[in-house]
């Protein structure tokens, strides 16, 4: 299945693309081959929603890393 | 007044009626109090909770971080605290800046202003004393003016706290502001009307000299240190800290904000702009980029500050107009009122500067007015000329210096977004529902910095769990607000404080642990719930505006539908 990773995270932009990955990935085994800490590098969103670390990815998902800081 | 140079410990008491002031020793049970923990134990002990805030009963307390003059990173911050005239409970406003580093070298934990005046007056402090000087030359000028003449008179090298306009006109939206490490006087203790109390009280500026004083130095130097290695390492490494912040700043969450539906338009009418590339961190940094000159994408307030998140923001000619553009003064002056244009956002943002009013809140009182019809969305001129009714100090100004909730009583809009008389920051809690539920039980009014949810992985839209998410994060904004130190740190340091409470324990030389900084942030909530209660603040008071419940988000599909009665467990009446 394909997903696509969309990116503005200062030193991880290079990162948005699109992912070929195996059926049962879940969020947290697919953010963690990007090379990222779960729950510190990023917000993820898919499709639109907040996602926990265990939801599974299907076919066509939209993932959205956002930037995980606090407002000033 | 004791040896400088040593970890501040003194409280300076001074009553403006009477221009009396004298030095007390900080009480062995305050030692390890400081920041909004000291202010509101203060406010508890020696306010009536139904004074008036702007009366002679009320207090305006000034105090330093417990961390505040060690120089470790981003701990530089102090604290304003005093019964709020916006909200009519107790207030606590925390800034960034230097004047904190000055006032603790003359030996300073807390400064107690007391009593009223009419006139107003220059406080001037250096090691020898006090003296109360005229304000007549700083008066109803903008206050980058007003700071250029305090520095010309008073020398390049002293800190201050200052008032503007709005604060000699007693307006609620009344901030108070100290310089930058630039000299810049935009570092604001914003919310509540704080600037108000301190016009009531006649205070123009509060000014320190510490010309002549050596630096704080820690009590036990090496277990200071062995802390403080630690804690700078824990910033370099932790990617919020080191990169998004000094590439983006905070306008780094305009996009986040927007994908969520919980960036402010149009008065929360929804919560996500159509123009918000215009406005978004990428934007601010390119636009800083290109113009150049003494422009600055990454700046830090504080001196040493690892994190930098601040930046100066340029003209076409490169010429600096202010500093330091963030997110929530994107969302309430950009967003919030239909406007993609940054100069304009900044426009908008120097002039709050100028006047030494709370961005946040004449954001939320424009976007109230712009329902109103008094000027369209997104009408960036009209937007310009209203604002410049609160410096002059017109009817039309004083209305928009006085907050959403009065715009809106005024103007007849029931749709305002404030909480306990105070104007929501740029998270729509339909779609933050974490921070809803902060907004509706914080002693503080609706105030982001009093319990930040949106850091957390959790599905913001639902209802669930987002009690325990906020009662954790009031705690955790509450350790940072007392220690002095810089919440935009939390992502590195949050939940990791064995290490904070070495470096409290060496730098002021009385033993504290992790567990002891948990249980004084709780104790100091619950003493501001205490205060509130006796405000008159009950249980009805802990709720979101009603068309928050009624009225979806078109963007994040959803309305606040967090359960009453589990709100209401930490709320003022609830809260144990």
């Amino acid at each position: 299945m394909k997903v696509y990773v969309f990116s503005n995270i200062p030193g991880n932009v290079e990162i948005s693309g699109s992912y070929t990955l195996e059926e049962g990935t879940t969020v947290i085994q697919f953010i963690q081959t990007l090379g990222l800490i779960w729950n510190r590098d990023a917000l993820v969103v898919v499709n639109e929603k907040m996602v926990s670390k265990d939801d599974l990815l299907v076919d066509q998902d939209q993932v959205y890393l956002l930037i995980p800081i606090l407002g000033g | 007044m004791k040896a400088k140079g040593s970890v501040p410990m003194d409280i300076l008491r001074i009553n403006m009626e009477k221009l009396e002031y004298r030095y007390e020793e900080l009480p062995q049970d305050k030692i390890l109090l400081g920041g909004r923990a000291l202010t509101s134990k203060i406010i508890y002990e020696e306010v009536p909770a139904t004074a008036h805030p702007l009366g002679p009963n009320n207090k305006l307390v000034i105090s330093n971080g417990v961390l505040t003059g060690s120089l470790a990173s981003s701990a530089e911050r102090t604290s304003m605290g005093g019964k709020s005239p916006l909200t009519g409970g107790i207030k606590e406003s925390n800034a960034g800046g230097t004047v904190g580093l000055q006032m603790g070298r003359l030996g300073l934990r807390a400064v107690i202003l007391e009593g009223i005046r009419d006139d107003f007056k220059i406080i001037y402090i250096n090691k020898d004393g006090i003296r109360f000087d005229s304000a007549g030359e700083l008066l109803g000028k903008p206050l980058s003016e007003a700071a250029r003449i305090v520095y010309d008179k008073y020398g390049h090298h002293v800190g201050f706290y200052m008032i503007g306009v709005s604060g000699e006109m007693k307006m609620l939206t009344a901030a108070i502001t100290n310089p930058d490490k630039d000299k810049n006087p935009t570092r604001f203790y914003g919310r509540g009307g704080l600037g108000a109390v301190a016009g009531s009280k006649g205070i123009k500026a509060v000014i320190f000299d510490d010309g002549g004083v050596a630096r704080n130095k820690p009590k036990d130097p090496d277990k200071f240190r062995e802390g403080l290695k630690t804690y700078s390492l824990w910033l370099s490494e932790n990617p919020g800290t080191s990169k998004v912040f000094p590439e983006l700043g905070t306008a780094g969450l305009v996009k986040t904000t927007n994908k969520l539906g919980a960036l402010p338009t149009r008065n929360f009418f929804t919560g996500s702009f159509e123009g918000h590339l215009a406005i978004s961190g990428e934007a601010l940094r390119e636009t800083i980029l290109d113009r150049g000159g003494e422009g600055a994408t990454t700046h830090a307030c504080m001196p040493g500050c690892a994190i930098r998140c601040s930046n100066i923001y340029v003209d076409q000619s490169g010429k600096m107009v202010t500093s330091p553009i963030e997110y929530e003064n994107i969302g309430l002056l950009g967003s919030n009122l239909g406007i993609d244009d940054l100069d304009t956002v900044v426009e908008l943002n120097r002039l709050c500067n100028e006047f030494g009013v709370d961005t946040i809140e004449v954001g939320a009182a424009m976007g109230v007015a712009m329902e109103a019809g008094i000027v369209a969305f997104g009408d960036r001129q009209g937007a310009i000329d209203l604002l410049k009714e609160v410096g002059k100090g017109s009817p039309l100004g004083r209305i928009i210096g006085s907050g959403a909730v009065n715009v809106g009583e005024i103007y007849g809009i029931r749709k305002v977004p404030a909480v306990k008389g105070q104007g929501m920051p740029a998270y729509d809690p339909r779609a933050i529902k974490g921070l809803g539920v902060t907004y509706a039980t914080s002693t503080q009014g609706a105030d982001h910095t009093a319990g930040q949810t949106i850091r957390a992985q959790l599905d913001h839209y639902s209802p669930t769990g987002q009690v325990q998410a906020s009662k954790d994060a009031q705690i955790t904004n509450m350790i940072f607000d007392m220690l002095g130190l810089c919440y935009f740190g939390a992502s590195a340091v949050a939940g990791r404080y064995e290490m904070i409470a070495q470096m409290i324990s060496g730098y002021v030389g009385s033993e504290i642990t992790a567990e002891g900084i948990h249980n004084l942030a709780k104790e100091t909530l619950k003493i501001e719930h205490s205060f509130n209660r006796n405000a008159g603040f009950t249980k009805a008071h802990d709720r979101l505006p009603e068309h928050f419940y009624t009225d979806e988000n078109p963007a994040s599909k959803t309305v606040f539908d967090v359960p009453e009665d589990e709100i209401l467990t930490i709320g003022v009446e609830g809260y144990r």
